[in-house]
């Protein structure tokens, strides 16, 4: 999905790298081998494009200098990694996927970013087309609860269920 | 590091304008733009628009000058190497990954501190033997690892395990955060080695007195390594071991240190050196045998990750470090999973949210 540019997905290279190189990540996803190589990197030269560097910078002295989260009341703490990807978001105006409130509510709260829900996303490709639901994907969701997945939006929750047809076993 | 609002008005000055102007093309009002003056960082949205405005970049808005909210780091190393601009430098920015937790955690609470008016020996062992008790560290044997970082713990010590840079060649070193007493220890030192410089820098931070420039003062280390070692080596220790060994042929009596060392968790040099305070003319040599004796022993590092299992780790800072895994606990849902990997140093080693999960079950254990 992420070297077909009809999903619409792209990532940093940090993220891939801290994805495979994770001794952990090999029992515990055991899928990762599998999708290893449909998951491509966007290329350095692609995400430092445009305002990066300057969103990146003004994320750096944000965080360095200390801004409250509205909603925790506490400063925002993101690690390098978080800052690349919402620079990257930011910049090329991707929306932004995370299990992270933190990182979600940074984005929103300071440059007004656009987050979705991973749902969200699956319910784009089925919508699209792009993939067609079956017992074997609606596995995944009890995959997801397993993983203690963050509750999806009871707003796609409500059209996964629509557009599929199926029930929602998912978190 | 802060936020220089008042830049804006040169800004505005050097370019003919006007708050007003200002305010309309950043698409807020004039009152949001004087709060930037006055010292309210603006949205990343607004502060991006006035870089392109104004086109400087976002640096250009904020100081240098880093606060005294983080003491210096690294002033004492292992062995023989020297401290360097480079090695400073890798510290604190290691130290900064933690500024905000620290920041976000209002210390209010009382902590020991030791002042003396000679830094003697009488004194340092008289302050040892006060830790040794207050830590319950009995029967005038030096303590284990665990042991070791209680007393931390008791002293109001957070204890930061994690890899250090290639660059940083200590074991250990003491930091203060927003008055947070810090020490991080480096997970690649072998336990036998980690508690004498553990204490070490568990004195320092109770002497509470790193005030010049580099942080160094030879006589202040001095005195720190002395009541380290007498936590480490009560006397009446090292005149058990001696009197055992006493006599023996040199072969004996490193068998012997080997039995005493791997007993209560001490390097040889370090009771050779204490049994030299009272015979000054034993001169028995451990070089080399003593670094044969250590690769017995594990690093803390192997000690924390023994099976690659997130429960066990938690288990295991918790115990070792509770009052940093308190500060962890009590922000746990607003820290997000990669900072949680930065943070715990586990990014290569454990999955960061496996050990996020099992860091909520605690925090709600424990309510």
């Amino acid at each position: 999905m992420f070297r077909d540019d009809r999903y619409g997905c792209v990532t940093i290279q940090e993220v891939l790298q801290e994805l495979f190189r994770t001794q952990k990540f090999k029992t515990k996803y055991p899928w990762r081998t599998k999708y290893k190589s449909k998951i491509k990197a966007l290329i350095k030269s692609k995400v430092e494009t445009g305002d990066f560097n300057l969103y990146l910078e003004a994320i750096r002295n944000i965080i360095v200098t200390g801004k409250i989260n509205k909603r925790t009341k506490r400063f925002f703490s993101l690690s390098y990694i978080d800052q690349q990807i919402a620079a990257c978001s930011i910049a090329h105006g991707f929306k932004l996927t995370t299990v992270d409130d933190d990182l979600a509510d940074f984005i929103r709260q300071e440059f007004s970013g656009k987050t979705i829900s991973p749902l969200g996303i699956v319910n784009d490709w089925i919508k699209k087309g792009l993939i067609k639901w079956d017992d074997d994907l609606q596995s995944i969701l009890e995959d997801w609860d397993k993983c203690n997945e963050h509750p999806q939006p009871k707003k796609e929750v409500k059209r996964f269920k629509k557009i599929t047809g199926f029930k929602y076993t998912g978190p | 590091m802060e936020w220089l609002g008042e830049k804006i008005k040169d800004l505005i000055k050097e370019n003919n304008s006007s708050i007003v102007k200002l305010a309309k093309k950043t698409g807020v009002s004039r009152q949001t733009v004087n709060d930037w003056i006055k010292g309210q960082i603006p949205k990343g949205n607004h502060l991006i628009n006035l870089c392109k405005i104004f086109n400087v970049n976002p640096d250009f808005f904020f100081s240098k000058d880093f606060d005294n909210s983080i003491s210096v780091p690294v002033h004492r190393t292992r062995m023989t190497a020297k401290v360097t601009p480079a090695m400073q430098k890798d510290a604190l920015e290691m130290v900064r990954k933690y500024e905000v937790l620290f920041k976000n955690d209002a210390n209010s609470s009382i902590l020991p501190v030791v002042r003396v008016h000679h830094r003697t020996d009488v004194v340092a062992k008289k302050i040892a033997t006060e830790l040794r008790k207050r830590a319950g560290i009995g029967q005038d044997l030096p303590p284990d690892y665990e042991h070791t970082f209680s007393l931390l713990a008791y002293l109001g010590i957070k204890v930061i395990f994690r890899h250090f840079p290639e660059k940083i060649k200590a074991y250990a070193f003491y930091t203060k955060i927003h008055g947070h007493r810090i020490v991080f220890v480096n997970n690649s030192t072998n336990i036998i080695d980690l508690i004498f410089p553990v204490l070490h820098e568990a004195v320092h931070a109770i002497r509470d007195e790193i005030q010049t420039n580099d942080g160094f003062d030879a006589e202040e280390e001095d005195f720190c390594d002395k009541v380290a070692n007498y936590i480490q080596f009560p006397d009446e220790y090292v005149h058990m071991v001696y009197d055992f060994i006493n006599g023996l042929s040199a072969g004996a009596q490193v068998n012997k240190l080997k039995i005493y060392g791997k007993t209560y968790s001490h390097a040889l040099f370090g009771i050779v050196k204490q049994i030299k305070t009272i015979d000054p003319d034993f001169n028995l040599k451990i070089g080399g045998a003593d670094s044969n004796f250590k690769k017995g022993f594990h690093t803390i590092g192997d000690i924390l990750f023994i099976g690659d299992d997130p429960r066990d780790y938690v288990a295991k800072i918790s115990a070792l470090s509770p009052l940093f895994t308190s500060i962890i606990l009590n922000q746990i849902d607003s820290i997000t999973i990669s900072k949680l990997g930065e943070m715990l140093g586990i990014e290569s080693v454990l999955d960061a949210r496996a050990v996020k999960d099992e860091l909520i079950k605690l925090k709600s254990m424990a309510a």
